[in-house]
């Protein structure tokens, strides 16, 4: 008796424990990893949206200086900003240092506005010159802002996110092993029924890797998720789909495999 | 018969693996429950807040009950719902609700952190400072009419006030309950170059 209630509690641990570590697979193998986010950006057009969405507000900062809108005639390009982008998503996976364009923004800038003033021949007053200078650094904030959303942030969000990766590598290890070795435990114990034990650990964890979808399904608006913009709002979406996704798809892979061993196992030990 | 027999002790024996294997799960999940349920939930609620759901109202929807001074459905965000003129200053532009830069590039924008024409309260508006719009705002007199026309109703304000403020000031623009004045505002200069700090505010109660 007592060694059939130590069996299901390991039973019940090995469940726990193949749980953290596929769970911890799947966020390793998607959110935490750079080149999972960059493809994710690529496939949802992240980059051009984002070109679009920083055009869109340069010229909406534009209407009320006065100046013509040619000014912003190739200030920026869509792989300038795709280079950006990809250069601070490498940061914030600890890869390289920041390093967006803004000088070449606003030196380009600078000289648009020149070749404009001299083609109107205006002469400008000390107050116009510094509204411009205002103007220059407006446009030059909002392209970096559109990069980055919020660059004093970005080394904390970095730190954070080197951590849970670190975290999250060591943690997944350690569950595989401790998985191994309640395995082994289990064997050693009930060699006969070993087999039993984990196909219904298996079932069990294949089960509450489906619940996230269950939860989705019934209780959140995911589709629906709009912050920051339509592009970033994409992207996350797509991030926490595929992860639940993945959740899912392993899940019923495991729930079928933990219930074909566990009915060959009744059939073999029936006989 | 034997066959029978066997098959019906090794469905016995899956179900019962899966009987043990549903016990496991609603231990974790209690568990589970137990110990994070406020964590779970406010995160399902906070995603659920950046959720936004698409109005479906259309303007036509949209109307006020006299009685309460209170809009009983509220145009969606971005839609033009009204008209606001200056009949002295030449204006007629398209009164938009709500006031981001790429709303302000078609016509005048209302402010969320205000009311609608009608509540009885303030009404804040504003407009870029080109030829297209506001431009001429600041030539605005005491007395001027300004009139806007709503998909559900006509109002008409007289200018009492006019103020230049700095952009930070926005103790100038903010919203009162006490009555329904009109606050519209542009960049000022209006002739400058570049990225003006100022702002030309007309102040206009309801008649």
């Amino acid at each position: 008796m007592a060694k059939k209630i130590v069996t299901y509690i390991l039973g019940f641990i090995l469940v726990i424990t193949l749980l953290i570590s596929i769970a911890l697979t799947i966020l390793n193998q998607t959110v935490l990893k750079k080149e999972f986010v960059i493809n994710l950006l690529e496939k949802n057009e992240y980059y051009s949206k984002i070109y679009a969405d920083i055009y869109d507000t340069f010229i909406n900062n534009t209407v009320q200086t006065g100046l013509d809108e040619s000014i912003l005639d190739g200030i920026i390009t869509e792989e300038q900003v795709k280079n950006d982008v990809n250069s601070f998503v490498n940061y914030l996976y600890g890869i390289g240092e920041i390093s967006i364009d803004t000088e070449g923004v606003k030196t380009r800038l600078e000289e648009n506005i020149n070749k404009e003033i001299e083609k109107n021949g205006k002469k400008l007053v000390q107050n116009e010159q510094e509204a411009i200078n205002r103007y220059v650094s407006k446009i030059v904030e909002i392209y970096e802002d559109g990069i980055t959303y919020a660059k004093s942030y970005a080394k904390t969000i970095s730190n954070i996110v080197q951590k849970v990766q670190k975290a999250s590598n060591i943690a997944q290890i350690v569950g595989y092993v401790a998985t191994f070795v309640i395995a082994l435990i289990l064997i050693t114990i009930n060699k006969l029924k070993v087999v039993k034990y984990i196909s219904v650990s298996i079932m069990s964890s294949g089960i509450l890797l489906i619940i996230p979808k269950i939860i989705e399904a019934s209780a959140m608006e995911i589709h629906n998720i709009l912050i920051l913009n339509l592009a970033f709002s994409e992207v996350l979406i797509n991030v926490i789909e595929t992860i639940i996704s993945s959740f899912m798809i392993t899940g019923i892979i495991l729930f079928v495999i933990g219930f074909v061993f566990s009915t060959i196992y009744a059939k073999v030990d029936k006989e | 018969m034997h066959r029978e027999r066997k098959n019906n002790t090794i469905m016995k024996a899956t179900i019962s693996n899966l009987v043990v294997a549903f016990i496991y799960v609603l231990i974790i999940v209690l568990t589970i429950g137990i110990l994070f349920s406020s964590t779970i939930s406010k995160a399902i609620s906070l995603i659920n807040t950046i959720s936004i759901d698409k109005n479906n109202e259309t303007l036509e929807d949209v109307k006020i009950d006299l009685e309460h001074n209170q809009l009983q459905s509220y145009p969606e965000f971005g839609s033009k719902y009204a008209t606001i003129i200056i009949e002295d200053l030449d204006i007629n532009l398209p009164l938009y609700y709500g006031d981001t830069y790429s709303i302000l590039r078609y016509g005048v924008g209302q402010s969320i952190a205000g009311y609608f024409p009608g509540e009885g309260k303030s009404i804040i508006c504003m407009g870029h400072n080109s030829k297209k719009f506001l431009r001429r705002l600041p030539e605005i007199k005491i007395g001027t009419k300004i009139r806007i026309e709503t998909v559900y109703g006509n109002y008409t304000y007289t200018v009492q006030e006019t103020k230049i403020v700095h952009q930070t000031e926005l103790d100038a623009i903010k919203p009162q309950r006490e009555k329904e004045i009109l606050t519209l505002y542009t960049c000022y200069p209006v002739d400058t170059l570049g990225y003006p700090t100022q702002r030309f505010i007309v102040y206009a109660p309801l008649d």
